[in-house]
């Protein structure tokens, strides 16, 4: 799965996801906080939900592309320039 | 009442002048009056003003904090677009663009429903010459779906607006909660949702926002939409219906963008998805939420105007309109690069961006009112949001290798000061939150840079880029076309068609006009048998008598008219003696 051509962003990325899971376990605990919904007391819940999210986009997005997607040249009207 | 000139009238008729009588230093003039209706807005002060009379109808204008919001970013970002296009030598853009911002400042300065509606529908005129600024086939054929989609909104309006005059005697711009579940507020929120392409009736705006001139596009992306989304929050806050199908509007177009090759088509999709955010930021209708729906719609007026204003100078300096061919922009003109992430961080809602202060406002409102649905939703979209503009679109154009052997052409200097002051402007909102918020139309005591939101932000994005540097070969760009909920539309079409063909026209010919023909057939043959009589007897005669009549006439005057000038004065003098003589004698 690993892609080799952003071996360098991947690693950067991956530095900044461990900083900023550090930082919101500590502001887990050290802060105190009223969410609305109780999900959000999970920790670190939005990078969660972005990796959600980022997976459920590309999941759909393939999908999609096997039903909607056409070759450029395949449709008939003057699509697009 | 005080007599006001109307911003607008300005616009339109300079926009007019520019048009018909252009040339390209005339472009010069329509920045100088852009300019001119910035200060303009500026100085408005708030109050009811007449500013038309007609037949004793007056036409109203109101000024309070929801329409100045607008009217400010609508002149500063139209003064930004015609500097853009500066250099361009092309009738169908300063003098159109000039009445397209005119109209758009008229709709949310519009305090009567006859002005709001001629400004509606001057925005969807004007929007048409825009997108057929390109001067090509695909444009001809988008300005032609595009008018059909608005012909329709325009007459849902109409409708609506006749209704309300006939059963309700509603003359004003107004909220319409008190007549909600009547016919003529589902025909007005359908005329304005049709403007704000929420799905599934949003296709017109990838077909023809991609298909207009670059500089049209810029214009075109600002003015309809942001228009839509201040008739929502003026007519329809807190409209139960449209906070949820927002959220859901933020979502469907993140994944389309995901999907997309095109730029400008990518773009647009992302338009949907933020509209979305405004749209459910009107449905929730709190006064944070339409807060937050503002400072959006005035934010995403400003990056999205950089995003499409760096899209286009990357198609006008390649000349390629494609992701997958593409690749290492940034190390050829590294301004535009600039520009362009600053725009993608801002449309993103990263840190120091004015995306962050202002998104940040429509989801905690979503929070603070308890709808889990609609958070989850535009938590989504924004995840969605950022990888497909930041990193789908901004790595396949920016960095990378060349995908094809393009040349670079330079870039004029009003493109880059146009793309500097739009993306400064971004930097600016998302450093100095207070500021921006002092202009919101309600008090606004949120705080976007507490340690809690700004890591929750960082996270959530980079996990995105981490997982999307994971899986950038599974959804690399591909010369591919998408088929969009048009598809219906062209489907419904042709099934009328062979409705027409295959079943009305034959039962028709076989039974209804078998009926007809016995009839039609007597009818005919009776009626040739009199003209044939009637052309024998009288237009023969008439045909072959009447010019050797005048011949002979002819002859005989021309004894009479033989051309001397004193026979003409004796004949004169002696009828005047005739007459004068009679007159006498009676």
């Amino acid at each position: 799965m690993l892609n080799k051509q952003f071996r360098r962003e991947i690693l950067i990325a991956l530095l900044i996801v461990v900083l900023m899971f550090i930082l919101s376990l500590y502001d887990y605990l050290v802060h105190e906080h009223h969410h609305a919904f109780s999900f959000e007391n999970i920790p670190f819940f939005t990078g969660l939900l972005g990796i959600i999210g980022a997976l459920f986009i590309t999941v759909v997005v393939k999908i999609l592309e096997k039903i909607v997607s056409r070759g450029e040249d395949s449709y008939e009207r003057y699509y697009t320039s | 009442m005080s007599v006001i000139i109307h911003p607008s009238v300005i616009g339109i008729l300079f926009g007019l002048f520019i048009f018909i009588f252009y040339r390209r230093i005339l472009n010069y003039l329509a920045f100088f009056v852009s300019v001119l209706i910035f200060l303009y807005c500026l100085n408005l002060q708030e109050g009811v003003y007449n500013y038309l009379t007609i037949f004793n109808y007056d036409f109203y204008i109101k000024v309070d904090k929801l329409s100045l919001f607008f009217c400010y970013v609508f002149s500063l970002i139209g003064m930004v677009g015609i500097l853009y296009s500066l250099h361009e030598d092309n009738r169908l853009v300063p003098g159109p663009a000039l009445i397209y911002m005119s109209s758009a400042i008229g709709v949310t300065l519009s305090y009567d429903l006859i002005s709001f509606y001629a400004f509606w529908e001057m925005l969807a005129f004007t929007a048409i010459l825009l997108i057929i600024s390109s001067r090509t086939k695909e444009a001809y054929f988008s300005t032609v779906r595009y008018a059909i989609i608005h012909a329709v909104s325009g007459l849902c309006l109409l409708l609506g607006m006749l209704y309300l005059f006939t059963h309700y005697d509603i003359k004003s711009v107004a909220t319409f909660s008190d007549i909600r579940g009547t016919l003529p507020y589902y025909l007005i929120l359908l005329a304005v949702l049709i403007n704000a392409a929420m799905p599934p009736l949003h296709f017109w705006l990838p077909d023809s926002y991609s298909n207009a001139s670059i500089y049209g596009s810029v214009f075109l992306s600002v003015f309809t939409t942001k228009s839509a989304v201040y008739a929502l929050l003026r007519m329809f806050p807190g409209e139960p219906i449209i906070s949820v199908a927002g959220a859901l509007m933020a979502l469907y177009g993140v994944i389309y963008a995901t999907l997309e090759n095109n730029p400008r088509r990518l773009l647009s999709y992302l338009i949907v998805s933020q509209v979305g955010f405004m749209v459910c930021g009107a449905g929730l209708g709190s006064q944070e939420a339409l807060n937050g729906a503002s400072a959006h719609a005035f934010a995403h007026i400003i990056y999205d105007g950089v995003l499409f204003m760096s899209a286009g100078a990357v198609i006008y300096s390649t000349g390629l309109e494609r992701l997958h061919l593409l690749g290492g922009y940034a190390r050829r003109n590294p301004w535009v690069a600039l520009y362009f992430f600053v725009g993608a961080l801002s449309i993103s809602g990263l840190p120091l961006t004015s995306g962050f202060v202002s998104k940040s406002i429509t989801i905690h409102s979503a929070a603070d009112l308890h709808k889990p649905l609609e958070y989850l939703l535009m938590e989504l979209a924004s995840v969605g949001t950022f990888f497909s503009i930041v990193m789908r679109m901004g790595f396949n154009i920016f960095f990378g290798e060349p995908k094809s052997n393009y040349e670079v052409k330079p870039i004029p200097w009003n493109m880059h000061a146009a793309m500097f002051i739009a993306s400064f402007l971004c930097i600016l909102i998302g450093i100095l939150p207070s500021y921006f918020y002092k202009l919101l139309p309600y008090p606004e005591h949120f705080i976007p840079y507490t340690f809690t939101n700004v890591v929750n932000s960082l996270s959530l994005f980079s996990v995105a880029a981490l997982i999307y540097f994971l899986v950038a070969k599974i959804i690399a760009p591909k010369p591919i076309i998408n088929l969009d909920t048009e598809w219906f539309f062209i489907k419904l079409s042709r099934a009328f068609v062979y409705l027409l063909n295959k079943i009305l026209v034959p039962s028709e010919y076989r039974y209804v006009g078998e009926f007809y023909r016995f009839l039609v057939d007597k009818m005919l043959v009776r009626v040739r048998e009199v003209l044939v009589i009637m052309n024998y007897i009288y237009l023969r005669k008439v045909a072959t008598e009447v010019p050797q009549k005048v011949y002979d006439l002819s002859i005989k005057t021309a004894k009479f008219y033989d051309g001397n000038m004193l026979k003409y004065l004796q004949f004169l003098l002696i009828f005047l003696a005739i007459l004068l003589t009679v007159m006498i004698l009676i």
